[in-house]
């Protein structure tokens, strides 16, 4: 007993260590000044990266919002499309379903790279690249494929027997869906959709092809930041990162997770 | 509360026939058991009727109007699954309110509609619980009153007793008759489960196949049974074969007067084992069929005594429930007596 005991609390403190060290050497890199090597702790601290950031004349708030935007509609458009897709797949028997299936997840086995060269010229031509809904399309690239997959197992676990039940109520199909369907599959939505926020919102390459530098997303600032080794401003926009996906986790919580239901352990 | 007609309905699901020409009436405010073994098309009837199956032929009337064209919303036949499905993300009061919700009823009727129907399957004052906190049994309940609350023209009930533990059967056997009593719905309902069927339905509809075998009040069911299938389903049978000529029934029509004699019917008879008697000495009376028999078997049941009786002029030995009246040992000679006014005769 005593023995295993150890083992359990190694591996928890072990696996929390993992997760916690890095978010504190973030926080300690983002509020200090000077910090030579090889001194173990920064010489001072200061706010110097926050003002920075703040500053409009970097754009990085800015740029945070337009991530935000691009992120919000992406994970909406995404969500719109798995529901149908989704039920689709997950009740319905038609032919050439295993296909549809393989073709569904095909973005993440074909490098989107190799597909975005293509996208790319035809955006050029339709007018979209350069633009805000072409980033927002292209991001829907590595999006759907999680969302989809995600709805058509809720969908499975859910089965159509809710509906019909509904249904022999005297439910419309307007009803069902908004009464029934949609509160069901909230927690898949849920899932999904934190999933897609945030691979919108850490779209680095997709958003730079399609963008073409014009659309600058959170990462775009981002990413020269952590190449170039200024630890204390990668750090503060790490960190804002984070808080911007967490605080979507939560707001999406708060929306779609009813709190009667977490109680019912007949909740998916 | 609608007189619901089926005319030669059928419906196949890739290739397999489940309904074959099924027809079916069920009157006004009655109540009806589907009854047969899974796989006999019991509940695909009831989802023919709601709605929820397409037909491939026939049709269904509800008061001698066709529904078939109807969608399920619109029709009214509402179908309370095995399962229950209680919708889990609304309280109690939400669940038995959605259908007059749906149907844009006012909040302060629908209120009263559901105070009123929890009193009426016991569970008054659980308005604001949600299903999870609800024992099978209650949800089940919850279910039935969900359904009545839109006054169905039909109330269509998928096996609502089996899944229950033993003990709460009985307490929704009574329940469910109450309700029908009270509201006068008309209910088809189906099981496999004969006590069930004999217990609460007014009429049992028997199910075999895809069709139906035959329909009848329990009584006409057990005591007059059109074939073995029937007769089997409602419990132990004892078969004869035979010739009648008018009120006389010959075993094996072995009295040789029959030779010459082409009106005699070819009749197999079905008396169940409870309708026999055993005696030392011979009766003789005109309703009765005496034949000299032996004991081949007996088993002692507590309040009742099971034999098994090979009469002389029979081939199979016969199986007769005897209620301590005598006793008798295996070997023991005997006279059987079959009563045939509580035989049935079946076609052969």
């Amino acid at each position: 007993m005593f023995k295993k005991n150890i083992y359990r609390k190694i591996i928890l403190y072990a696996l929390i260590f993992l997760f916690a060290f890095p978010l504190l050497l973030l926080l300690v890199w983002a509020f200090s000044g000077r910090w030579p090597w090889p001194n173990l702790i920064a010489e001072s601290f200061s706010l110097e990266g926050w003002r920075y950031f703040i500053d409009p004349a970097n754009g990085a708030v800015e740029s945070l919002a337009t991530s935000v935007i691009i992120g919000v509609a992406v994970t909406f458009i995404t969500l719109l499309i798995s529901i149908p897709a989704g039920k689709a797949m997950g009740l319905y028997d038609f032919p050439g379903k295993g296909a549809v299936k393989i073709l569904v997840l095909a973005p993440l086995i074909v490098p989107p790279l190799a597909v975005t060269m293509g996208i790319h010229i035809n955006f050029m031509l339709l007018g979209l690249a350069d633009k805000f809904i072409g980033v927002i399309l292209v991001h829907l690239i590595p999006t759907l494929p999680y969302s989809i997959r995600i709805m058509t197992h809720t969908f499975e676990g859910l089965g159509d027997k809710f509906e019909a039940q509904a249904r022999v109520l005297g439910a419309g199909p307007l009803q069902r869906f908004i009464h029934i369907t949609l509160p069901l599959i909230s927690p898949g939505l849920f899932s999904a959709g934190i999933l897609v926020f945030i691979i919108s919102f850490s779209q680095y390459l997709l958003t730079f092809l399609i963008g073409g530098g014009r659309i600058i997303t959170f990462t775009m600032l981002l990413f020269p930041l952590v190449n170039s080794g200024d630890r204390m401003l990668a750090a503060v926009y790490s960190l804002v990162f984070i808080a911007a996906a967490l605080i979507f986790t939560l707001l999406m919580e708060r929306v779609l997770v009813n709190p009667a239901e977490k109680r019912d352990h007949f909740y998916i | 509360m609608s007189r619901i007609t089926i005319e030669n309905l059928s419906k196949k699901f890739d290739q397999k026939e489940v309904l074959k020409n099924l027809n079916l009436e069920v009157r006004a405010e009655e109540m009806v058991a589907l009854l047969g073994p899974s796989g006999c098309g019991k509940t695909t009837t009831l989802k023919l009727i709601s709605g929820l199956l397409a037909a491939d032929t026939g049709d269904i009337k509800f008061d001698g109007n066709s529904v078939i064209e109807l969608p399920t919303e619109k029709r009214g036949a509402v179908l309370v699954f095995q399962e229950n499905l209680l919708f889990p993300h609304l309280n109690i009061e939400e669940n038995i309110a959605f259908g007059l919700k749906m149907s844009g009823v006012e909040k302060k009727i629908r209120t009263s509609r559901v105070t009123e129907l929890l009193e009426l399957v016991n569970l008054p004052g659980y308005q604001k619980r949600m299903p999870g906190e609800l024992s099978g049994g209650q949800q089940q309940r919850i279910a039935l009153a969900r359904a009545l609350a839109v006054n169905p023209r039909v109330l269509l009930l998928d096996e609502p007793i089996s899944n229950l533990d033993a003990n709460l059967r009985e307490e929704m056997r009574e329940l469910i008759r109450k309700i029908h009593e009270e509201e006068n719905m008309t209910t088809i309902f189906v099981t496999h489960d004969r006590e069930e069927a004999l217990l609460v339905a007014d009429r049992i509809a028997v199910m075999k196949n895809g069709s139906l075998e035959q329909i009848g009040t329990p009584e006409e069911l057990y005591r007059s049974p059109v074939n073995r299938y029937v007769a089997n389903f409602f419990g132990q049978a004892n078969y004869i074969r035979g010739c009648k000529l008018g009120d006389e029934f010959y075993p094996d029509c072995q009295n040789t007067e029959l030779k010459h004699d082409q009106e005699a019917e070819k009749k197999l008879v079905m008396i169940r084992p409870e309708f026999l008697h055993l005696t030392k000495e011979e009766f003789s009376d005109s309703d009765l069929m005496v034949l000299k028999s032996k004991i081949i078997k007996r088993s002692y049941a507590g309040e009742r005594i099971y034999y098994q009786v090979e009469a002389d002029k029979l081939q199979d030995p016969l199986r007769v429930i005897d209620y301590n009246l005598s006793n008798f040992e295996a070997g023991e000679e005997v006279f059987l007596h079959i009563p045939l006014a509580k035989a049935a005769y079946l076609k052969e």
